[in-house]
Formats: C-alpha cells, sequence, structure tokens
C-alpha cells in the first residue's frame, strides 16, 4: 500500500516536474521579455529609414469645400531620429519628403521637417507605435513655393528582429494648412487645407 | 545630445520659414492644384508666333507659320492643316476681304515675302504688288487690303489685290519701322484709322489726317513710346489704342472727335509693359444684363498674359487703367483659374484677340494669338465660362 502511494507520489512529482518545468521556463521568459521591454530608458536612441507610397486625398478651403487634389499616387520618404523619455515614450525629429504630379505632369514636392513624439504599445516581437508629427513643411510647384504648419498623426506595426533591428510599416496622415494672408501675391482666397497620407516601409535601429 | 539635436531641428524649423516663405508665383500652391486641368490639344503646335485669324464659310483660318483651319462656332476642336502655297512657307498674315482670303507667305528659297488670295481650300493664287518681296507687314479692314513695305510706305488695294496704290498723303519715311513694330489700321463708324507707330491718322486711303490723342496742344505720350495697336468698338462707337509704355486710350465718337477728345489711362499697367491687341467683351450675366470687359495684351516686352479694364469707361482717366495682369480674372468673368502650365497664357505675349460669335447670339469663342505660345482659346456659352485651352 505505502509502496503503491510512494509510487503514486513519484509519478505525480515527475509529472509536476514535467509540467511544471515549461511553467517556470516560460515564466523565466516573461521574465526576460519584461527586462527586455525595460531595456529602454531615457536617452536611448533609434534611428528611421521609411519609403512608400503617397496617397493625395483632399483639399478644402476655408469654406470647407472639398477639392480634389488632382495628384497622382506619389512616392514618399524619411529619416527620423528619436530618443526614448520613458520606455514608452520617445521625441526626436523627422525630415521628409515627397513628390506627386499633377495633370500637366507638373511635380509637387513636400518637405516636412518636424518633431515627433511617439507612444510604443509592446506585445513582443510586434510593437505598435502611435506618433504625431509637428513642424513646418515646404510645398513646391514650380515657382512657386510655401512654408506651412504640418501635423502627421500616424501609426505602425514593428517586428523586432533583435534588441537593435526592427522592421515595420505605418500608416500617416498629412494635415497641411495653407494659409495666405493676401498681404503678398496671392489672394486669401487661395488658402486650402491639404489632406494627405502616406504608407511606407520602415527599417529601425536602436543603439 | 538629445536637447542639443531638438534644438537645432527647431532652428533650422524656425530658419526656413523665415527665410523660404516666398512665393514667386501669384497663385497658391495647393489651390493651384486644386483648380487645375489638363491641357488639351489641338493640333496647332505649342510655340506657334500667331496674329492674325479670319472666319468665312464657316470655318476659321488662322496663320500661325502654316495655315490651318477648323469649324467655327465650336463645329470642331482640331484645327487641319491647309496646304500652303507650294514652294513658300512661313505663313504670317491673314486677312479677309470680299470673303477671300489674303495671306503674306515667304519663299522657301530667298525667304522673301509674297501676297497671296485664296478661298481656303488649299489653293493660292500669288498676287502682284509694288512691293513683291518686300513686303513688311499686311493689314485687311472695311475690304481694303493695306500692306507696308521695310521703309516705311504705305499701299492699298481696294480690289481684292488686283492693283495696289501707294499712299502718298502720308509721310513716307519711318512710319512703320520693322524694328518698332506698331503697324495698325481699322474701320468703323465711317472712317479708316492709322496707327503709325509715332501717330495715328484718321480718314480714307489717300486722305489722312493726323487723329493722335493731344494734351494741353501737344501729343499725349512720352516722345520715344510708340501706339502699338488699335481697336474700334462698334457697339460704343468707341475707338482704342494702345502705347509700349502701357497706357490705354479712348475716344468717343472718333469719326467727328478731336485728338484733344481722346482720354488717357490715369495708370499704366504693371511695370509699364507695352500693351499689343485688344477686344471689348460683353459677357452674359447671371442676372441677365452684360459685363463689358476691354482686354489688353502684354507685349512681347513683356509677356504677361492680358489686362482687364472692367466697364472701360471716358468720363474719368480712372476708368481705362488697366489693372494687374487678369490671367485669373478678378471678377471670374474669362475663367477661373490656369496658372498651371509651364508654359501658359499668363507668361504670353498677345499679339491678338480674335471672337467667335455664335449664331445663337449668347456665345462665343475667345482666341489669343500669342508670340511664340501659340493660340488659346476661352469659350463662353450663355455665361458659362471655361478656362483658357491652349489650342
Amino acid at each position: 500500500m505505502m509502496k503503491d502511494l510512494k509510487t503514486k507520489i513519484i509519478i505525480l512529482l515527475t509529472l509536476l516536474v514535467f509540467i511544471s518545468g515549461p511553467l517556470f521556463a516560460a515564466s523565466d521568459d516573461d521574465d526576460d521579455y519584461d527586462t527586455y521591454q525595460e531595456t529602454f530608458s531615457l536617452g536611448d536612441q533609434m534611428f528611421f529609414i521609411n519609403g512608400g507610397v503617397f496617397i493625395p486625398l483632399f483639399f478644402f478651403d476655408r469654406s470647407l469645400d472639398v477639392k480634389d487634389t488632382n495628384l497622382t499616387l506619389g512616392g514618399t520618404g524619411s529619416l527620423c531620429w528619436q530618443v526614448f523619455l520613458t520606455n514608452h515614450l520617445s521625441v526626436g525629429a523627422e525630415l521628409g519628403g515627397m513628390f506627386a504630379l499633377s495633370p500637366n505632369k507638373r511635380v509637387l514636392y513636400m518637405i516636412p521637417l518636424m518633431l515627433k513624439a511617439t507612444y510604443w504599445i509592446r506585445f513582443y516581437p510586434f510593437e505598435i507605435p502611435l506618433s504625431l508629427g509637428l513642424g513646418g513643411n515646404l510645398s513646391i510647384l514650380e515657382e512657386a513655393a510655401h512654408i506651412d504648419f504640418i501635423a502627421k498623426p500616424g501609426i505602425g506595426f514593428y517586428w523586432n528582429l533583435n534588441e537593435e533591428w526592427a522592421f515595420g510599416a505605418n500608416a500617416t496622415y498629412w494635415f497641411v494648412p495653407q494659409m495666405y494672408s493676401g498681404s503678398g501675391k496671392v489672394p486669401s482666397d487661395n488658402s486650402m487645407f491639404g489632406n494627405f497620407m502616406d504608407v511606407t516601409l520602415s527599417v529601425l535601429f536602436r543603439f | 545630445m538629445g536637447k542639443k539635436i531638438l534644438s537645432i531641428a527647431v532652428l533650422l524649423i524656425t530658419a526656413a520659414a523665415l527665410l523660404i516663405s516666398c512665393n514667386e508665383s501669384d497663385i497658391g500652391v495647393f489651390y493651384g492644384l486644386a483648380h487645375e486641368e489638363k491641357v488639351k490639344n489641338y493640333a496647332l503646335p505649342d510655340h506657334c508666333t500667331s496674329e492674325s485669324m479670319v472666319k468665312t464659310g464657316g470655318y476659321l483660318y488662322v496663320a500661325a507659320g502654316s495655315i490651318y483651319r477648323k469649324k467655327a462656332e465650336g463645329g470642331e476642336l482640331d484645327w487641319h492643316k491647309v496646304k500652303s502655297p507650294e514652294d513658300y512657307h512661313n505663313v504670317t498674315e491673314m486677312g479677309l476681304a470680299n470673303d477671300t482670303i489674303f495671306i503674306l507667305a515667304y519663299d522657301a528659297d530667298d525667304a522673301k515675302p509674297y501676297l497671296f488670295s485664296g478661298t481656303g481650300d488649299g489653293s493660292w493664287e500669288k498676287k502682284s504688288t509694288p512691293i513683291d518681296g518686300k513686303i513688311s507687314r499686311m493689314r485687311v479692314t472695311n475690304n481694303v487690303i493695306f500692306i507696308t513695305d521695310r521703309s516705311g510706305h504705305l499701299y492699298y488695294s481696294d480690289d481684292d489685290a488686283g492693283s495696289f496704290t501707294q499712299d502718298t498723303s502720308l509721310p513716307d519715311s519711318k512710319l512703320f519701322s520693322t524694328s518698332t513694330g506698331g503697324f495698325d489700321m481699322t474701320y468703323g463708324g465711317g472712317s479708316y484709322y492709322l496707327n503709325a507707330q509715332y501717330d495715328l491718322y484718321r480718314g480714307n486711303p489717300g486722305s489722312w489726317t493726323k487723329f493722335s490723342p493731344t494734351h494741353n496742344g501737344k501729343i499725349w505720350k512720352d516722345d520715344e513710346d510708340v501706339f502699338t495697336r488699335l481697336y474700334y468698338d462698334e457697339d460704343d462707337d468707341r475707338l482704342y489704342t494702345a502705347d509700349n509704355s502701357g497706357y490705354i486710350y479712348a475716344v468717343d465718337s472718333p469719326s467727328g472727335a478731336s485728338g484733344s477728345s481722346w482720354v488717357k489711362s490715369e495708370n499704366h499697367a504693371r511695370s509699364g509693359m507695352g500693351l499689343q491687341g485688344m477686344i471689348v467683351l460683353r459677357i452674359p450675366t447671371s442676372t441677365g444684363g452684360t459685363h463689358k470687359v476691354l482686354l489688353a495684351g502684354s507685349g512681347i516686352n513683356a509677356g504677361r498674359g492680358y489686362f482687364e479694364v472692367h466697364n472701360p469707361r471716358t468720363s474719368d482717366r480712372d476708368f481705362l487703367d488697366p489693372e494687374v495682369p487678369k490671367h485669373k480674372a478678378a471678377t471670374e468673368l474669362l475663367t477661373d483659374y490656369y496658372d498651371y502650365m509651364s508654359f501658359d497664357i499668363s507668361k504670353a505675349a498677345i499679339n491678338s484677340f480674335f471672337i467667335d460669335e455664335y449664331s445663337d447670339g449668347n456665345s462665343f469663342d475667345l482666341y489669343a494669338q500669342t508670340f511664340g505660345y501659340g493660340v488659346w482659346k476661352n469659350t463662353n456659352k450663355g455665361g458659362y465660362v471655361r478656362a483658357w485651352n491652349q489650342e
């Protein structure tokens, strides 16, 4: 009887070891993930290279009348540097550029230079950055050029290859209110609000 | 380090905003895109120079190096090349007398100009003139053909170029210098009017008297300036002229007026740009009325499209002032927008305007003939006006 009980206890302990082994192991991994996530702290930096498709959406004027942009799909790219303030929040600067063609093959260029903040949502090995960039945007269309404010909210999805490298995609909205006071050569009724978006692939390097 | 880089970024944005907030265009970037229309091309060379156009037999004809025609009153969009006189090319001028088309064409071998007549079907008859090979300019008005030579002599024919008479009632030298242009002729209210650059004349072929605008007993322009073009507005019985400093002149009932009856615009076109071809349009408005506007094309020294004078009047000099170039019409009379081409009408010197009025009495096609930027059309159908489009 005792032998049977001892045998059962040994079997049970053996099972517990086999069962609990992976559990403990998983627990160890979780600890690793937590350790990994907590790696980012004030001063950690990262660098992005983005490239993709620029999608013109629409303009609207001060009367909120929506106008076609008359632009083709275009190309866009940007370089972004950010530094972590906390494990989930990073800030930095981004310099970008885009081009798209008008119906008469005129090329619109826009060059945004922005300060950018990003909030990181993580479920390893994936990350979802929610970003907002604010800054200045230089629009150039042949001899016409204008500097405007720009706001670029965006969302991304990244896969971490390792602690340094990650790859992902972003979708970003471009809001460019192009305002003319009428004091120059351009009348004030030429003011328009530009609405665009881009979809880009991205390479991220942390250092 | 991060703080430093952020500071640099802020500085860069600020500097860029301060240094590059310029706009060489007078159209907003996004606004221009929103109103851009794809240019259609109706078979005329985009960089041709053109000055004259006629309408006869249901067709429009234009001299633009070669001769082109299409059905008038919007019956056809594409222009078709008409055969030029054999062994002659570069058709530069065109006029209509008694339903016969007269052209100046240059000999392909020696590049000398000759006069031809035809009915527009591609068969041309060479006409004999006293200045064959030396013709400088041609105008046809009220069925009289006027030609000048490079020495400034004027000849005319009132029998469809059957014979030409030298007009000896004018000073015979330097009337029409080829270097400064300015020769023009028009007819209205029973009189012919002649622009001989430094003076205007009124009368009939072979019998002219000076009719220049005068003020305080002197001719009312700067000595070095020349008059450029003439335009007679039949509805108002008013004659217009302009000069190469950008002033517009007008006189009512010109057939009986004196030189001192002319009114000169208080101000000239922006930057003193010379003015060329003129036309008065009466555009139906949404309220059932019409809006009168004088268009004056900028000259070759400027190339700034055309200027508009809304509701021109002679009661006050201000009412003749050419405004800033209105390739975008201030009151959207002619078009909404077209500063969207690398070459567009706002950058062109406009030699002439031609109006093709529809038989419905309510529509017209307005053509602008430019120096080196082709021919442009603006269609007005019952008050609805489209943008300029290059032909």
